[in-house]
């Protein structure tokens, strides 16, 4: 796969834009998922995504995440080691429960780590009894 | 051919030590499995994390890239030594919540070491590395000797 993208790259510009177009590959990104008394705290990484180029959307019962990586093809020169899938989009769905309270969802990113945290509704929430 | 005396005493000894080895082997298998040393101990798991590189080649550098998503770039350490790149740093799970809360943990954390020999020698005193959006990328830059020459051939 390494080999052929490079080939395509030497066609010239068409041919590079076409392959990226072709073949970005969707990757599911890592997530830990915990809970607090009040809140559903989803931590996910995504490594090469900037602040802006993040998608979140949420609805009832489900949460999506759709983050575009910054293809970095052309300014190679020659690849001696590959790991990191060049052109990728992450992509990760998340179903929630009843209690999660779509209205309060609020999300931060930090050195690619984004943090999505949703509130739980009212009767959902763990209260602690004052023992008499 | 001559007649030996049967000692079922002696086949007993004989041939099970084999057999014993084997149970010794096995119970220390089923030990170290129940005692939860592989779990317990907190690196089962978490050692075992490489962050993804790529290496490219340009015509005056090398660029080195490695995904470190949750790394703070102070545990992060680059270092060169006779053209051998070593990044090695640890990725430090953020303490907020117990772990009986957890609904799912895939993320990677621990200590991590790579290293890599350089084709050709770098300057050392040029190495830049930046961290961005949870990507390293490290520039070193070829040494003189090593970047490609275009020489022209006088035709006679």
């Amino acid at each position: 796969m390494g080999k052929n993208r490079v080939a395509l790259t030497r066609l010239g510009e068409h041919a590079v834009v076409k392959q990226r177009e072709e073949s970005v590959a969707t990757v599911k990104p890592f997530a830990d998922v915990y809970e607090t008394d009040d809140a559903y705290v989803l931590k996910l990484d995504l490594p090469g995504v900037a602040k802006d180029k993040i998608d979140l959307t949420i609805q009832p019962g489900r949460l999506t995440v759709r983050a575009a990586v910054e293809p970095y093809v052309s300014e190679e020169k020659r690849v001696l080691f590959r790991e990191i899938t060049p052109n990728k989009v992450y992509y990760r769905e998340f179903h929630l429960g009843e209690d999660a309270d779509h209205n309060k969802v609020e999300a931060h990113i930090e050195d690619a780590v984004l943090t999505i945290t949703i509130g739980k509704t009212e009767s959902a929430k763990a209260k602690h009894v004052p023992i008499q | 051919m001559a007649l030996v005396r049967w000692t079922p005493s002696r086949e007993l000894i004989s041939w099970p030590t084999e057999l014993v080895n084997i149970q010794r082997e096995i119970n220390r298998i089923f030990e170290d499995f129940f005692r939860g040393d592989l779990m317990d101990d907190g690196t089962f798991g978490l050692s075992v994390w490489t962050p993804a590189v790529d290496i490219a080649e340009h015509d005056n550098e090398y660029v080195v890239k490695v995904e470190l998503p949750g790394v703070s770039k102070d545990d992060v350490k680059v270092t060169l030594e006779s053209n051998i790149l070593t990044i090695r740093g640890e990725k430090k799970r953020e303490k907020e919540t117990e772990k009986d809360n957890y609904h799912r943990m895939e993320r990677m954390y621990g200590s991590f070491q790579r290293s890599f020999t350089l084709p050709s020698t770098v300057r050392a005193d040029k190495i830049d590395a930046v961290y961005k959006d949870g990507i390293l990328t490290i520039t070193l830059p070829k040494a003189e000797e090593a970047k490609p020459k275009q020489i022209e051939v006088k035709v006679k």
